[in-house]
């Protein structure tokens, strides 16, 4: 059936309609702010005109495209298209200052290829089982799993834990505002009716990463984006080598999570990056330029993203905000997902799943070569880049809700960003609970109303109960691991060396 | 080649668009007769108004691929075909419908150009869930109704109830073990939920709501036996049923859902009195030029008689059900006072 | 009182403190909200604007001893282009108000000419020239292409 897809899938025009998406997407996707969702959002009303299975493959492109695109953003401009690329910044957009913005580039698509075939592979396999299991998952493990994310802030912290609690603090109380999940009534609005609809994360993180970075350029009078040599493009043997391992395990990670409804790719691929800097040998290198650093997220980010086609084929469920609006897509051309859709529309359905195949493809070769051409971008003076890069900026902050209070909000979180970084307050801690924190309250309550507010609901339950275990155990070792860190910083600060 | 000449196509269908609109935003105050009080006469001449001579903006309080939103965009489709300009559907989610109400009926201009899509849940609902709610329904003029959906009660598929009368004896006799999901205690479900148990005469406090952010995240709650039941549409509901991981035991309404034909009413099981539906439509802000509230009334009457709209609908599980200015605006009152009454019952009003 | 070591940092402890105090405010008005016993919309804020508070004094403490302000202090030194900095702020600023007044190509427009004279340091006329392709382009790919409705303002 899956040969039949193929060949359906590789005729001139559905080939060319996967290339063109993948080829839109990546370009939409590069632009700040306009990741996936915005992407496929803004481009459903262009595919309306083709037939339903080119207007899907074009989709599913667009969705891979963008992702990518986001990445080649957050890598070199320090830029993350989307909230799950964040974490590709932080050891990225070293690589690219390095010099190693190409290597950095090229392992990225390799993991995002890989990952992606790698969560295609498990589409066509265990779909239906997969879902199943995934419905197990109920709030009480959403709770354990939020805690469990939540231990990422101790390794994510850099150099205070203090100043890095205070920020997650922070990161929550501004997903506060807005309506409270349990009463519908507004929190922290102050009777504004615009604080009521809340801060939206795309804006914010914006803000706080690529407009601080323009205003740091301005500040140092850089003359380009990237300061030194491009370097070599293409990753040498013993990056590949290097990221293997954290590529499979990223993939792995994603892919499992992928299956959960609501479980984001922000959420795997902070968790993929936080286990590969467990694992490392060396892991005061991350956030200074490991190259697994970036393998490990983009491989989690596309593996969820792929991982994610799963509840949405099988059970109607979009795990994510881009695959809501692919769902969408998919009713407007009168198909329901659903096993149904595998029995009526067989033959679409596999057609869609090759031409998956063919996207990620596709987009390994089409962007390989476009590297050269990205990387000779960041040799564009900077007196033309930093202005257009703010006025992308505006527009990536005001599509997402169409709203100018998003583009203050930006404007705003710029200069505050500028400050932290500035101050060393670290930036991550924030997003991490901008986007946990709300998971996490609304899962408590779940619980509680299940539980008629009985905390022991949570050790009762045999798989919340093994997560928190090991939330546990990945703190302390997190802990453990933290002193070693401050320990060798503080030594090295003895023998008079700049660390940070 | 099919694809080239599609390509082709959208192309000049852009470029005439784009040559129109230049036109069109010249003379941006298109001759419009003002809204008087004698505006008898002036709805006859109504067809000869200029409308629209510019690019409206169709505003979705919701994020994109939401049931409200699927009808706009389907509606919005037709009416760019039919009136030769682009109707863009704009998505402003956010503050569970309102902030994009506010912005369409109060901040944008009131001449015809930023039309509002409206639906159940940001109208008499939410008048009825808070004592002071950011939108009511004298801000806006109900122009139109474009479509209803059927409540439909669900059950994890190997729940031992088999039938609705079977399940109400249960609720009746253990409202204490009754776990149900709803976006918050103002929410559609809520109401479903509250005048079912009213009908049946089960106490409502006993039970507990379990707040989702919507049907995506609640179907998989039921499926997975982490709450028992789910209130939704039907085409909520659908993609679930179909995968037999839920199963319906009854729909609302005095006859069967055509989408559904299998599954009994409420009614027949003996349980009378469930009149909670979904509907969506059209509004404007109040003070619009009735000429084009009377267009728009027109125009979506013939749409929902149009066959490929109807079927858009029917592929999303939304019955069109049109209802004109004035049916529109009775039937939102009538349903507001209904509300608020089943909300201060059951103590859900804020 | 004694002088805090680290400045900046004492500085954003007190302003925790302060967070803290009006998470804890709002926590308690929500605090009449709660429609149910199990419903909790102000269980979290509260636990929040405790953690602030007793975080933000432990910093201020800390900041008091810090032993490593003197390279902090290096770290934080101004730079001779700061000023540049707080202009292109300013410039957003300035944008955000006229992207409400006059619309977005305008406003685009004005805003992009002074950044690229503030960033660049291009003559007048080139900072024009490139506001002008760069304003352009936008309105191509976004509004024409892409179709994102923006605020039309008092001449578009």
């Amino acid at each position: 059936m899956l040969m039949a897809g193929f060949s359906e899938a590789i005729t001139p025009g559905n080939l060319l309609m996967a290339a063109l998406g993948a080829l839109v997407g990546t370009f939409v996707g590069v632009l700040p702010g306009l990741g996936p969702t915005s992407a496929i959002a803004i481009l459903l009303p262009v595919t309306a005109v083709l037939e339903p299975t080119q207007g899907i493959i074009m989709l599913a492109g667009i969705y891979y495209g963008a992702m990518y695109g986001g990445s080649t953003t957050a890598i070199l401009l320090n830029i993350p298209g989307e909230i799950s690329s964040v974490p590709t910044c932080l050891d990225g957009y070293p690589l690219a200052k390095k010099g190693k913005g190409g290597p950095a580039l090229g392992i990225s698509a390799i993991a995002s290829f890989g990952a992606g075939i790698l969560g295609v592979i498990g589409l066509v396999f265990f779909a239906p089982v997969l879902a199943d299991q995934a419905l197990k998952f109920g709030p009480p493990e959403y709770f354990a799993l939020m805690i469990f994310a939540l231990t990422l802030m101790v390794s994510l912290s850099g150099t205070s834990l203090l100043k890095a609690l205070l920020m997650g603090g922070l990161g929550y109380t501004l997903a506060l505002i807005g309506l409270g999940p349990s009463s519908g009534m507004p929190r922290f609005d102050y009777g504004s009716s615009t604080l009521a609809g809340g801060l939206d994360m795309i804006s914010i993180i914006i803000g706080l990463f690529a407009i601080a970075e323009v205003l740091k350029g301005i500040e140092e009078k850089r003359l380009t984006t990237v300061i030194g040599k491009t370097g070599r493009v293409y990753p040498s043997k013993a990056d590949l080598k290097k990221s293997f391992a954290p590529m499979l395990r990223g993939g792995i990670i994603g892919f499992f999570l992928g299956l959960l409804p609501g479980c984001s790719a922000a959420i795997s691929s902070f968790l993929a990056y936080d286990m590969e800097k467990k694992a490392s040998k060396e892991p005061e290198q991350f956030g200074k330029g490991a190259i697994e650093g970036v393998a490990a997220p983009e491989a989690a980010n596309n593996a969820t993203s792929s991982a994610g086609f799963i509840p949405l084929f099988s059970l109607g469920i979009p795990s994510s905000p881009p695959l809501a609006i692919l769902l969408a897509g998919l009713m407007i051309y009168g198909l329901t997902p659903g096993p149904v859709l595998f029995e009526q529309n067989g033959p679409f359905v596999w057609t869609v799943i090759a031409s998956m195949f063919i996207g990620n493809a596709m987009l390994l070769f089409l962007n390989l070569p476009m590297v050269w051409l990205w990387v000779k971008l960041t040799k564009v003076p900077y007196g033309i880049m930093a202005p257009t890069i703010l006025m992308l900026c505006t527009i990536g902050a005001y599509s997402v809700r169409n709203s100018l209070f998003d583009v203050l909000v930006a404007f705003f979180f710029g200069g505050l960003g500028y400050l932290f970084q500035r101050y060393q307050w670290p930036i991550v801690p924030l997003i991490l609970c901008f986007i946990l924190g709300p998971l996490l309250e609304e899962s408590f309550i779940q619980t509680m109303a299940m539980s008629s507010g009985d905390l022991t609901i949570l050790l009762e339950r045999p798989i919340s109960f093994a997560i928190l275990v090991g939330a546990a155990i990945f703190l302390t070792i997190s802990m453990g691991l933290n002193r070693r860190t401050q320990k060798r910083v503080k030594e090295e600060k003895q023998r008079g060396i700049d660390v940070a | 080649m099919k694809v080239w000449r599609r390509w082709a196509n959208l192309s000049v269908s852009v470029l005439i668009a784009m040559a129109v609109t230049a036109c069109g935003t010249n003379q941006a105050a298109a001759p419009v007769a003002p809204a008087t009080s004698g505006t008898s006469q002036k709805t006859e001449t109504a067809g000869e108004v200029e409308y629209p001579t510019k690019q409206i903006e169709y505003i979705v309080p919701y994020s994109a691929g939401g049931g409200v939103d699927l009808v706009a965009r389907a509606t919005a489709d037709y009416l760019s075909k039919e009136w030769r300009q682009p109707i863009v559907v704009v998505n402003k989610p956010g503050g569970g419908g309102t902030v994009g109400a506010e912005y369409a009926l109060k901040q944008a201009k009131n001449d015809g150009y930023t039309a509002l899509a409206v639906n159940v849940s940001n109208t008499s609902m939410l008048t009825a869930g808070m004592t002071n709610a950011i939108i009511k329904n004298e801000d806006q003029i109900y122009t139109a109704r474009i479509g209803e959906g059927t409540l439909a009660f669900v059950v994890k598929a190997d729940a031992p109830w088999n039938t609705f009368a079977e399940f109400s004896e249960w609720v009746k006799a253990n409202p204490e073990q009754l776990t149900w999901t709803s976006v918050g205690p103002a929410g559609f479900s809520a109401f479903g939920v509250a005048e079912w148990l009213q009908a049946i005469g089960a106490d409502f406090s006993k039970t507990r709501m379990i707040v989702t952010k919507g049907a995506s995240d609640s179907l998989p709650k039921v499926a997975g036996g982490h709450a028992v039941l789910a209130v939704h549409t039907i085409g909520e509901s659908n993609p679930m049923l179909q995968a037999k991981k839920v199963k319906i035991l009854a729909v609302s309404g005095s006859e069967r859902s055509p989408f559904l034909p299998d599954v009994p009413t409420a009614e027949e099981q003996g349980i009378k009195g469930l009149s909670v539906f979904w509907w969506t439509g059209v509004s404007f802000a109040k003070g619009t030029p009735e000429p084009i509230i009377h267009k728009w009334e027109q125009v979506v009457e013939k749409m929902t008689k149009d066959s490929a709209f109807v079927k858009k609908l029917q592929e999303i599980q939304v019955e069109p059900n049109y209802a004109n200015s004035a049916d529109f605006t009775k039937a939102v009152q009538t349903e507001t006072e209904y509300y608020i009454d089943l909300a201060t019952k059951a103590n859900m009003r804020q | 009182m004694k002088i805090p070591k680290n400045l900046p940092d004492f500085v954003g402890a007190v302003l925790s403190i302060v967070l803290g105090v009006v998470v804890s405010i709002e926590g308690f008005r929500i605090r009449s909200h709660a429609v149910s016993q199990y419903t909790l919309d102000h269980t979290l804020p509260a636990i929040l604007g405790v953690l602030f508070i007793v975080l933000g004094t432990m910093l201020m403490i800390s900041t008091m001893r810090d032993q490593e302000h003197e390279q902090d202090k290096r770290r934080t030194l101004p730079s001779p282009y700061q000023n540049r900095m707080i202009l292109s702020l300013s410039t957003l600023g300035l944008y955000f108000l006229m992207l409400n007044i006059m619309g977005y190509l305008l406003a685009t427009l004005i805003a992009s000419v002074l950044l690229f004279r503030i960033v660049g340091t291009y003559r007048w006329a080139r900072s024009v020239a490139c506001a002008l392709v760069l304003t352009g382009s936008l309105y191509l790919v976004f509004i024409k292409w892409l179709q994102i409705s923006f605020p039309a303002g008092i001449f578009f």
